[in-house]
């Protein structure tokens, strides 16, 4: 333990400033052998989606269709982009007849393509999203 | 049958008395700049309420240790149902040490980190002597043994919603109900009172059940609206949607004797600490403390 000797006080409701931060603990996971091969895809792959639709395809669209393109982005697992209508019409702020109406217009674009319809009982339609218009 | 009642005249005599006097109502101050506002004294009540991990047991514990450093005579009583005196005196030596909780934790410390701590435990050590925990089991009963035996001036309950009042009470509003009316006799027998509560989640205009700070107000304190109606001051410490992560708003929903006014504040979570945004923090250098600038090296460790 240590001790010093009459150590001065803080008067009134002075505080000391902020010691250094303390540096993040190295998990387990990442220092067992193969730890690199399991990690996530990089960051850096869909930054760069989200970059080439906001620099080159986001002032050609409405906000409602970049709310549901965003959206369909958010959900996007492995490629693909599984969700229900209804979620995108909530999440986009739009009602659901419209949110089918602006997946028409950016699938009529490339922007978006449907490669599985959904079912009732069979789960939501999956969905594929390109950050520009396909050529 | 007794009667009980004091003609207003009498009363009214011995008001005027003090007020002509010019001595102010007694008001014990919970901290300095913008926390100075905060009102708390004899015979009120301030009730406190957030969302989980906001940082309410970390604000008023804030407020109890400041005030036992700013008035020299005050007595606390703190009856924190879920924190050990343990965790809380961590929190603290944090605040007042610039020490991160889990540098703390961990008690991995050199030098440097140990002429801070000592700093922070000399200057808590004596405060102590004036302040006591209530021990389980948490009810009003306790408490109210407790604030005699100690002599207490001030109370800090932390949740009102877990501390239980004698007898039955049917259901759980019924207890809480009860506990406030207790709550406000101990008040009106001059003692000062700051009360966590605990709020319900409220719906946001989707319809979802949230705690963002803009859908909850004095009715989300759960179960009894006689939590916002016996306290004389009601806030809500909420995050704010502006400015950078770690702000927070003291949103001041009800002041029964003085006109309401938020406070912003920065809540510094791994020291566990509030600090002011619109005046200035009291935060002094280490080496202002001691007359050698920059002097290190008394403190190493003992080799045993």
């Amino acid at each position: 333990m240590n001790t010093t000797a009459n150590p001065p006080r803080l008067e009134r409701c002075a505080v000391l400033p902020a010691l250094r931060a303390p540096q993040p603990r190295r998990s387990e996971s990442s220092a067992r052998p193969g730890a690199e091969e399991r990690r996530k895809p990089h960051p850096q792959g869909r930054f760069a989606v989200l970059n080439a639709f906001v620099d080159g395809t986001l002032r050609s669209l409405s906000h409602s269709e970049a709310a549901v393109w965003l959206v369909l982005y958010r959900d996007e697992k492995n490629g693909l982009s599984r969700v229900s209508q209804k979620s995108i019409a909530e999440r986009a702020g739009v009602c659901e007849r419209t949110a089918r109406r602006l997946l028409a217009k950016l699938a009529a674009r490339g922007l978006v393509e449907m490669v599985r319809r959904g079912r009732l009982g069979q789960g939501a339609s999956a969905y594929r999203i390109r950050p520009t218009p396909k050529s | 049958m007794s009667t009980t009642f004091r003609p207003a005249s009498d009363l009214f005599a011995e008001w005027q008395k003090t007020f002509r006097s010019g001595e102010l109502p007694p008001r014990y101050a919970v901290g300095e700049g913008d926390l100075a506002a905060v009102d708390v004294g004899p015979g009120r009540i301030m009730l406190l309420g957030g969302a989980p991990g906001e940082g309410k047991t970390a604000l008023t514990m804030q407020m109890l240790v400041d005030a036992l450093r700013l008035n020299s005579a005050l007595r606390a009583l703190v009856c924190n149902v879920e924190m050990s005196s343990a965790s809380l005196f961590e929190r603290q030596v944090a605040r007042l040490s610039g020490v991160d909780l889990t540098t703390i934790r961990e008690r991995q410390f050199d030098a440097e980190t140990w002429q801070r701590l000592n700093v922070a435990l000399a200057t808590l050590e004596p405060l102590f002597e004036r302040l006591a925990f209530v021990l389980p089991p948490y009810g009003v009963n306790e408490v109210a043994a407790s604030a005699v035996a100690f002599q207490a001036d001030l109370l800090l309950l932390d949740y009102v919603q877990r501390i239980s009042p004698p007898g039955s009470h049917g259901d759980k509003r019924g207890s809480v109900d009860a506990t406030m009316s207790y709550l406000r006799r101990f008040a009106d027998q001059g003692l000062a009172l700051l009360v966590v509560g605990a709020v319900a989640r409220s719906r946001d205009s989707s319809g979802r059940s949230t705690y963002d700070g803009d859908t909850l107000s004095l009715a989300s304190f759960r179960e009894s609206s006689e939590l916002e109606f016996g306290a004389d001051d009601a806030y809500l410490l909420v995050r704010s949607k502006e400015g950078e992560g770690g702000d927070v708003t003291l949103r001041h929903l009800k002041a029964r004797h003085s006109e309401p006014r938020d406070i912003h504040l920065r809540f510094v979570r791994s020291l566990q600490r509030f600090e002011p945004i619109t005046s200035e923090t009291q935060v002094i250098q280490l080496r202002a403390l001691w007359p050698a600038a920059g002097r290190r090296g008394d403190d190493s460790k003992d080799p045993a």
